[in-house]
Parts: structure tokens; C-alpha cells; sequence
């Protein structure tokens, strides 16, 4: 009960702070492993 | 009306009903998905719609719909090791990228961590709260033990870790897609750390390469979020 209530209080707060959280994760992981693959395919076909 | 569902309650609380229940309410969800193709229906949100107010209905309280159903719960162990055989059919792909997977969730875990607690403090979030949402990426069990230590309610960690893996389910192919990310081993890694299963199985649909770095990714968080939420402690 006591959590219900928390949640309808900072139900925004909740949302917001999980969704841009989510994102960002997504966006950071996936841009790092793509940067990486494509470093390394460059300095492949340099070498 | 009450004298009926006292007659039925021992049918209706019984393992095998409540079993074929929450199969049938999965199964229910999938056909939907399938059918209609819209992100939103997620079986495991049309499972929850079916589920919930049958139970508040018929007046079965949650630890015996836990009890009766553990057999379900049992089977999350066994399917996330079976996960381990996708992996292993995939592991060519992996071996010359083992530094940049660390590298890349280990990143993407201090961001995850970092980014929730910040924003759930500069909102006005109490200690408890941030606590409690601190481990969300990581799979439940993993989750609500690392709220419990830090300070968080576990409950509300396990609903927090629903939020972010439907969230994370619904928006990670949106977000890789606008991003242009074309690297299969990018796309799983990152729905499998943002997302933990829920994520995975949405990697699955994208491919079977996606689908086995997504449970490799789930591994990888588990252990880096166990490893940094300790030091986040510090920004509540």
C-alpha cells in the first residue's frame, strides 16, 4: 500500500528517469561496438 | 456472485489452473503480437492485463499465485542457460570482439546507473527511489538483491526492471534504426544491456546473432551493474 502510493506520487520521475536512462544505455552501447567494428574494419583493409 | 467463486476457488487457486492461466494468457499474448505486428502488444504486457484483474477479481492473493506457479519461475533459470547454446553456435562472430563487448556494456552500464539516479534526483526522488531504480537493467533476481544491499525496496525494483525491459523492448529497434546502426553484434549488445530478457526476445526476432550477444549481454551487465552500483551509492 505504502509502495502504492509512492508510486502514483513520483510516477513521472519513474518514467522519465527509465526511459532516458534506457535510451542512452541503448544509444551508448550500440555506438561504442559499432565504433569499434568499423575501426577495426578500417584498419584491416589499410593494412 | 460470492457463494460461486467460494465453490470455484479451489478449482481456480489450484497449480494446474493457474498454470494453464498464465500459459494461455503468454500463448494469448504471442497470437495477438503476431497478428497485429504492433510493438505495444507485447506478450508479456497482454499476459499481465489478462492476469492481474483476474486475480484481483476472483480475490487470489499474489504469494499464491507465486506459489502455484513457481514451476514458471524455476524455468527462467534453465532457459536463460539455454541461451548459452545460441551463444555457442555464434561464438566465431564473438571471439574478435571480446575486448570491445566489455568495453562497450561496461560503458554502457555506468551510463545506465549514472543517468537513472541522476535524473530520478534532480526530479526530487528520495533515497529509497534511486536505490530501487538503480539496478534496472540487470535480470530481476540479480535486480532486487542489489536494491535490497543499497538501500532500495526490492518490490518496487522487480516492477521497475518490467518498466525498463518493455520500454527498452519497444524503443531499442527505434533507436538503433535512427542511429543507423547496422552491426548485429551492436543491436543485441545493446537491447540485452538495456533490456535484460525482455530485450533479448525482441533481439530474437531481429536475428539469431542479436538474440545470442543480447543473452551474452544480460550476463555481462549482471556483473558490471553488481560491480557499480556499490559506488553509485554515492550520488543518492
Amino acid at each position: 500500500m505504502v509502495y502504492a502510493e509512492l508510486l502514483s506520487k513520483s510516477l513521472f520521475t519513474i518514467l522519465a528517469a527509465i526511459a532516458v536512462s534506457t535510451v542512452l544505455t541503448i544509444a551508448t552501447v550500440a555506438l561504442m561496438q559499432d565504433n569499434f567494428e568499423k575501426r577495426r574494419t578500417k584498419g584491416g583493409s589499410k593494412q | 456472485m460470492n457463494t460461486i467463486l467460494d465453490q470455484i476457488r479451489p478449482i481456480i487457486s489450484s497449480e494446474v489452473f493457474l498454470l494453464m492461466l498464465s500459459m494461455g494468457a503468454f500463448l494469448l499474448g504471442v497470437f495477438i503480437y503476431k497478428r497485429t505486428k504492433i510493438t505495444l502488444l507485447q506478450p508479456l504486457l497482454i499476459s499481465m492485463l489478462v492476469i492481474i484483474p483476474f486475480l484481483k477479481l476472483t480475490g487470489i492473493d499474489y504469494p499464491t499465485f507465486y506459489k502455484q506457479t513457481r514451476i514458471l519461475n524455476f524455468m527462467l533459470g534453465p532457459s536463460v542457460v539455454a541461451l548459452g547454446y545460441v551463444l555457442y553456435e555464434q561464438i566465431e562472430q564473438i571471439k574478435g570482439n571480446v575486448i570491445s563487448i566489455l568495453t562497450s556494456v561496461f560503458v554502457g552500464s555506468i551510463v545506465g546507473i549514472g543517468s537513472v539516479v541522476l535524473i530520478a534526483k534532480a526530479m526530487g526522488a528520495d533515497h529509497m527511489l534511486m536505490a530501487s531504480l538503480a539496478p534496472k537493467s540487470v535480470t530481476t533476481p540479480i535486480a532486487m538483491s542489489l536494491s535490497e544491499k543499497s538501500g532500495g525496496a526490492p518490490a518496487l525494483t522487480a516492477a521497475f526492471v518490467v518498466i525498463c525491459g518493455i520500454f527498452g523492448g519497444l524503443a531499442g529497434p527505434i533507436v538503433l534504426r535512427k542511429l543507423g546502426i547496422k552491426s548485429k553484434i551492436a543491436q543485441g549488445l545493446a537491447m540485452g544491456s538495456s533490456s535484460h530478457a525482455l530485450g533479448t526476445a525482441r533481439a530474437m526476432e531481429m536475428g539469431a546473432v542479436e538474440g545470442a550477444i543480447s543473452g551474452l549481454a544480460i550476463g555481462i551487465m549482471g556483473i558490471m551493474t553488481a560491480l557499480l552500483v556499490p559506488f553509485a551509492e554515492h550520488l543518492f
